[in-house]
């Protein structure tokens, strides 16, 4: 009997090793099959061919439309200049460029949250990320205060006068006391030290309260239950007529 | 028609009423809200609600609920549009109650409302329910007009309106008050209005509800902040200290106490259609719940 059993095992085992190896060699045969990948990076040159010529249009019959330019000058004086395009632009590094067409005139911006995770996460947490978040269509994205990432300027060589211009542009009147109002940073005891004693102060405050409430509510009603167990309430008080 | 008749005359006429009287005094109603109070905790509560519900989709923002909500209510600006007018309406509600108690307290004289003072005895009330929750002690304290969780609730509702409705204005109109007050003030402001915020909601949602209409014993609903009125046997047995000087004759009618005798409808709000529906849809619950009562006593007494 032990010795049947055994020989079944071996069957299931080398029927095993069997189907693990066939598909490793299918595997192997289909990943030789891909082309190789690109030895290195799209170079800009190869997209300035097309975008920094400013009027060039692609496309035939009523649909043609005009090719995104590039002003490469201001490109490489902003805070992006001497990254690759490719850096922020990777789905459109084949030719011809996947989302191209009529229909996807206007693609969406490269994702800032690639590089600039914290900063994105600051945003997401103020009253303009809350804007976004409920997709409200006033509410400002990256490069409604930084410029678009072609000529973004890093904020820290902004003048406290251009920052506050920037507010104004939405506050009519923001002044530079204003600016200490926003920070892509959560507040901490460096960055906005009063937000953050007060939000850890009422977070003690909550938590106490509302513990001392709902310890008081599970006292009183266990304390309900253990009169009910013993029969209290099959007494009655005079005025409580049946 | 007059349906009741406030007794609030001498002594004699008003220790009738005392509860361990007969079966008639379940009728009688001691007068504990009058229309100013009623009216500002309506007030209080239909902001609230408002408040609530469009103040938590904007903090909790990344949550898909949110977006759905304030889409079905037309978009954020809608929202904001919404809750800043509640926002105004309640600390207009606050103004009111102010004015109501300087006129009181000031101009009338009258002494009622100082019972929400918070003395000493309010922290030997607190030990001593405690230890009677825990056993260790065979009676509740005896309450006056206002217990400590009502006092609770009612400063509560202060230090909110204080914290929110000042973080709140600031909000509203953030350059005009940065003119005085540092850029800090504002993601201050944003911070305690809702972090403030998820306290009063929590209070509310949990220990509020809970002693006033939830606990077993003045469950399903306690009406007596909006009928005004609250029944002889549950005033003595939540406010013995209030009843004893009412039945005494030493009804503080200066305080707004009084005691009146319902003769058909116990709730005023009953006179109008939607009164008479929330009376009856209030009356079939306690009747239900009355009897299920009664059927539990009687499984315990009758084996």
């Amino acid at each position: 009997m032990s010795s049947h059993l055994a020989r079944g095992s071996w069957y299931s085992l080398c029927a095993a090793a069997l189907a693990v190896a066939a598909w490793w060699l299918a595997g192997v045969t289909t990943a030789h099959a891909e082309p190789p990948a690109p030895a290195a990076p799209v170079s800009n040159q190869l997209c300035l061919r097309c975008h920094a010529r400013p009027g060039l249009t692609v496309g035939a019959g009523g649909q043609e439309r005009e090719i995104a330019a590039v002003d490469m000058a201001a490109f490489d004086a902003s805070a992006h200049g001497g990254e690759r395009c490719v850096t922020c632009h990777g789905d459109q590094s084949a030719l011809p460029h996947p989302a191209i067409g009529p229909d996807t005139a206007v693609r969406p911006a490269p994702d800032c949250a690639t590089c600039h995770r914290e900063a994105v996460d600051g945003y997401l947490e103020s009253p303009h990320g809350t804007m976004a978040e409920l997709r409200d269509a006033t509410g400002p994205g990256c490069a409604d205060c930084h410029g678009t990432a072609h000529v973004v300027q890093s904020v820290a060589g902004w003048t406290q006068e251009q920052r506050a211009q920037v507010c104004a542009g939405c506050h009519a009147g923001a002044g530079t006391t204003f600016l200490q109002a926003l920070s892509h940073r959560a507040p901490s005891p460096h960055v906005l030290p009063s937000a953050y004693f007060a939000g850890r102060f009422l977070v003690v405050l909550a938590s106490a309260s509302l513990a001392f409430g709902i310890i008081h509510t599970e006292l009183d009603l266990l304390r309900w239950m253990a009169r009910r167990w013993r029969g209290g309430f099959g007494r009655r008080a005079p005025w409580q007529s049946r | 028609m007059a349906i009741e008749m406030k007794l609030l005359g001498p002594g004699a006429a008003v220790a009738q009423l005392a509860p361990a009287r007969s079966s008639r005094t379940a009728s009688a109603l001691v007068v504990r809200f009058d229309e100013h109070q009623r009216l500002q905790h309506a007030l209080m509560m239909s902001t609230f609600i408002i408040l609530a519900l469009t103040g938590l989709p904007q903090k909790f923002s990344d949550l898909t609920v949110s977006r759905w909500w304030v889409d079905a209510l037309g978009g954020l600006q809608v929202v904001r549009a919404i809750h800043r007018t509640a926002g105004l309406i309640m600390l207009s509600d606050c103004l009111y109650h102010l004015t109501y108690l300087v006129y009181r307290i000031g101009v009338q004289g009258q002494r009622g409302p100082l019972g929400m003072l918070p003395g000493p005895k309010d922290v030997r009330d607190v030990a001593q329910t405690i230890c009677y929750f825990l056993g260790l002690v065979p009676e509740k304290p005896k309450f006056d007009r206002f217990s400590y969780l009502e006092k609770f609730d009612y400063w509560a509702v202060f230090w909110g309106i204080v914290m929110i409705g000042g973080s709140g204005l600031v909000l509203l109109f953030p350059l005009m008050a940065i003119r005085e007050l540092p850029g800090q003030a504002i993601p201050l402001a944003i911070t305690i209005h809702s972090d403030e915020a998820i306290l009063a909601v929590g209070w509310i949602l949990i220990v509020h509800m809970f002693n006033v209409h939830l606990a077993p014993r003045v469950f399903p609903f306690n009406p007596a902040i909006f009928t005004g009125k609250l029944t002889v046997h549950r005033c003595a047995e939540d406010h013995p200290l209030e009843w004893e000087r009412i039945s005494a004759g030493q009804v503080a009618l200066a305080s707004g106490v009084g005691v009146t005798r319902a003769s058909r409808a116990p709730f005023s709000i009953g006179r109008s259609r939607a009164g008479r529906l929330s009376v009856a849809a209030t009356r079939a619950i306690r009747l239900r719940y009355r009897d299920l009562r009664v059927r539990w006593s009687r499984g315990r007494d009758e084996p």
